[in-house]
């Protein structure tokens, strides 16, 4: 088997070899080519993690993770018609709208938590006091918090209008994105209890049949509701504008950056940051890291393992409803189909990085993001050969390590 | 009236009938140890109480509160824990992480601290090895880390399942000790499964005979430890 891949490596290598001598592209096309793949990657990424979150746990291929992340996508995209009011007024004006109830809302509920901290500190408080504090101070608080989130929206249109446009759009941005989360989440929560759980004991190929089946349930469930036309999302002007912005590389040349594209990886980053705190940090990601482990045991350390699951689903779903988000806002069109490439594409991400693996995903996503990317232009072939190409680089990969290139053999033990 | 009761327990593997019909009370503050050769139901007993294999038939009483339909997590709550057989550390946790594992279904801040360090007390060892990975721990180490996580959960009543199971002789000795230490000085009621019969007895007050099964014999360790039959069956004739 490996003499075949290194075979397949050297023939690939010699491609390449030949390529760039003949036909050398400019460093301004590596690169361009190089934030395509970032941004794509990012989006793989926080897809691959659903498939390794549920993976490391239940030992199980969610097949259907590509349409709980088509679903958010949809989510999104009512979302952001219902910002834009089907289309009544610009994105911005309903993103300003929308703004003027959450960030005071924001603004207010943070207002209340140095509040809350100082309550428990003082567990002998009289009835009285406390009854005081639960109907006066932080209802007074909250709306003191509501003013000032008010009051900066206000200074903000007045005094700055470009820092307000930016602010405004990041709130409306932020908004659909957190909606697809949310729906995504119902979607995987509903998924787990109706066809995974009952499954629990079964022999490990049923509920593979039972995700696929999931997956071309809730297929064909879109198809229904949505209809087979394609939507694509509205587009905030400050992320769209096509020229976007330029950054000036001197002799090598000028490079124009994609908005959205910096966008989508700030985000997806940040997103995994969050996740990383979540698994490393906290205690319910310290029980589900000892639930993967060992599951009989987390029980008897009175860790309730169905619930663990159904936050392992969550956590899954969350970020595939915010990447579902990210392909619209990149102007990807919707269908009933869209989960399924960038699902199975994920999917191949996770396995290349280590199924199971949560850094292995993150690096498995963005890999074959940039792989896909490059790869056409580097073998000197039209770019309808990515998936060709992405495909091809995992056999090579599972060929020289099978269990991924962050993989532990622990997670082959388990099987 | 007793801490822990089983009535009449009935558990069934698959096909199997692994415990037919066993009856025992464990008293507060009292060790009870549970003896008798492989397979005759020592484990199952103690995954029964903890609802890791829930019983089908009879019943298993905490106290005044009937325990026997409820979920692990559930009977852990209520201060049934148990370090199982073979350990069960959580290998790609750290130490401090297994011990807080221990504590999860505790809320007191706190209390847990205080216990940590009272973990770390008795096992000295563990506080060197605080950020290691339990799976890197040596087996004495691993059995010090799995009756420490067992004690951050503040047992009312600790099941232990084969705490010298592949140990040197030396370990087993100082694991015993702390046995005995935990239930004269921390008055921790504790209910202790073991192959090793000639230490079990040395530190139960009483114990109780399992044959494929069934409890044959029900006595005070001493009796237990100075019958011949059981001499020959279980303590290797010395």
């Amino acid at each position: 088997m490996s003499a075949v891949g290194t075979l397949l490596v050297l023939a690939f290598a010699e491609r390449v070899d030949y390529v760039t001598q003949t036909n050398p592209a400019t460093f301004i096309t590596w690169a361009q080519l190089f934030s395509i793949g970032l941004v794509l990657g990012g989006v793989y990424a926080l897809i691959a993690l659903g498939y390794t979150l549920v993976y490391g746990i239940l030992f199980m291929i969610n097949f259907a993770h590509g349409e709980v992340m088509m679903l958010g996508a949809y989510c999104g995209y009512f979302a952001m018609q219902f910002v834009i009011m089907d289309g009544q007024h610009s994105f911005e004006d309903g993103a300003a709208l929308i703004s003027t109830i959450i960030l005071p809302l924001i603004v207010g509920v943070v207002f209340l938590a140095p509040r809350r901290a100082a309550a428990t500190n003082q567990p002998n408080e009289s009835l009285q006091r406390s009854t005081i504090r639960n109907f006066v101070i932080m209802p007074g608080r909250f709306l003191i918090g509501l003013l000032i989130g008010y009051s900066i929206l206000v200074a903000l249109s007045n005094g700055a209008p470009h820092m307000y446009l930016i602010v405004v759009t990041t709130l409306g941005v932020l908004f659909v994105v957190v909606c697809g989360m949310l729906f995504s989440m119902l979607v995987a929560f509903l998924l787990e209890r109706t066809a995974y759980r009952p499954l629990r004991k079964a022999p490990r190929l049923v509920p593979l049949i039972s995700a696929i089946g999931a997956s071309i349930f809730l297929q064909q469930v879109a198809l229904r509701i949505f209809g087979p036309g394609r939507k694509a999302y509205e587009q905030p002007q400050l992320l769209d504008t096509p020229p976007n912005f330029f950054i000036n590389l001197g002799t090598l040349g000028v490079l124009p950056v994609n908005k959205v594209g910096v966008f989508i990886v700030i985000l997806s980053i940040l997103l995994m940051i969050m996740l990383y705190i979540i698994v490393q940090r906290t205690k319910i990601g310290t029980a589900m890291r000892a639930v993967a482990e060992d599951k009989d045991t987390a029980a008897l350390m009175g860790i309730n393992v169905d619930r663990v699951i159904v936050f392992t689903f969550l956590l899954g779903a969350a970020l595939a409803g915010a990447a579902g988000v990210m392909l619209g806002l990149r102007g990807d069109d919707l269908n009933a189909r869209f989960g399924f490439t960038p699902g199975l594409k994920a999917f191949t991400a996770a396995v290349l990085g280590g199924i199971g693996n949560i850094p292995g995903a993150m690096f498995g996503g963005f890999f074959l993001g940039i792989v896909e990317s490059l790869g056409p232009q580097m073998l000197g072939l039209n770019n309808d050969w990515k998936n060709a190409i992405a495909f091809s680089l995992l056999v090579i990969v599972i060929i020289f390590r099978p269990t991924g290139i962050l993989g532990e053999l622990t997670g082959a033990k388990k099987v | 009236m007793s801490l822990l009761e089983l009535r009449n327990v009935h558990t069934f593997y698959g096909k199997i009938h692994a415990l037919k019909g066993i009856s025992l009370r464990v008293e507060e503050g009292e060790v009870v140890t549970l003896i008798g050769s492989n397979g005759a139901g020592k484990s199952t007993t103690l995954k029964t109480i903890s609802g890791i294999t829930p019983a089908a038939e009879g019943n298993i009483i905490l106290g005044k509160q009937e325990i026997t339909q409820l979920k692990p997590d559930q009977i852990v709550g209520l201060g049934v824990i148990q370090s199982p057989e073979g350990r069960r550390i959580f290998g790609r946790l750290t130490v401090r992480e297994n011990l807080e594992m221990g504590a999860f279904t505790r809320d007191d801040k706190a209390g847990i601290a205080q216990d940590l360090e009272y973990v770390f007390g008795l096992f000295p060892r563990l506080k060197e090895r605080e950020n290691q990975h339990g799976g890197t721990l040596s087996g004495g180490e691993q059995q010090m880390l799995a009756m420490g996580r067992a004690l951050m959960a503040k047992p009312r009543i600790l099941l232990l399942d084969e705490p010298s199971m592949g140990l040197a002789p030396l370990l087993v000795k100082s694991i015993f000790e702390i046995i005995k230490y935990l239930n004269e000085e921390r008055h921790t009621t504790i209910l202790l499964v073991e192959q090793n019969a000639n230490v079990a007895l040395q530190v139960a007050q009483r114990g109780y005979v399992l044959q494929s099964g069934h409890i044959i014999i029900a006595d005070d360790a001493e009796v237990l430890a100075a019958d011949p039959s059981i001499r020959e069956a279980y303590l290797g004739g010395h």
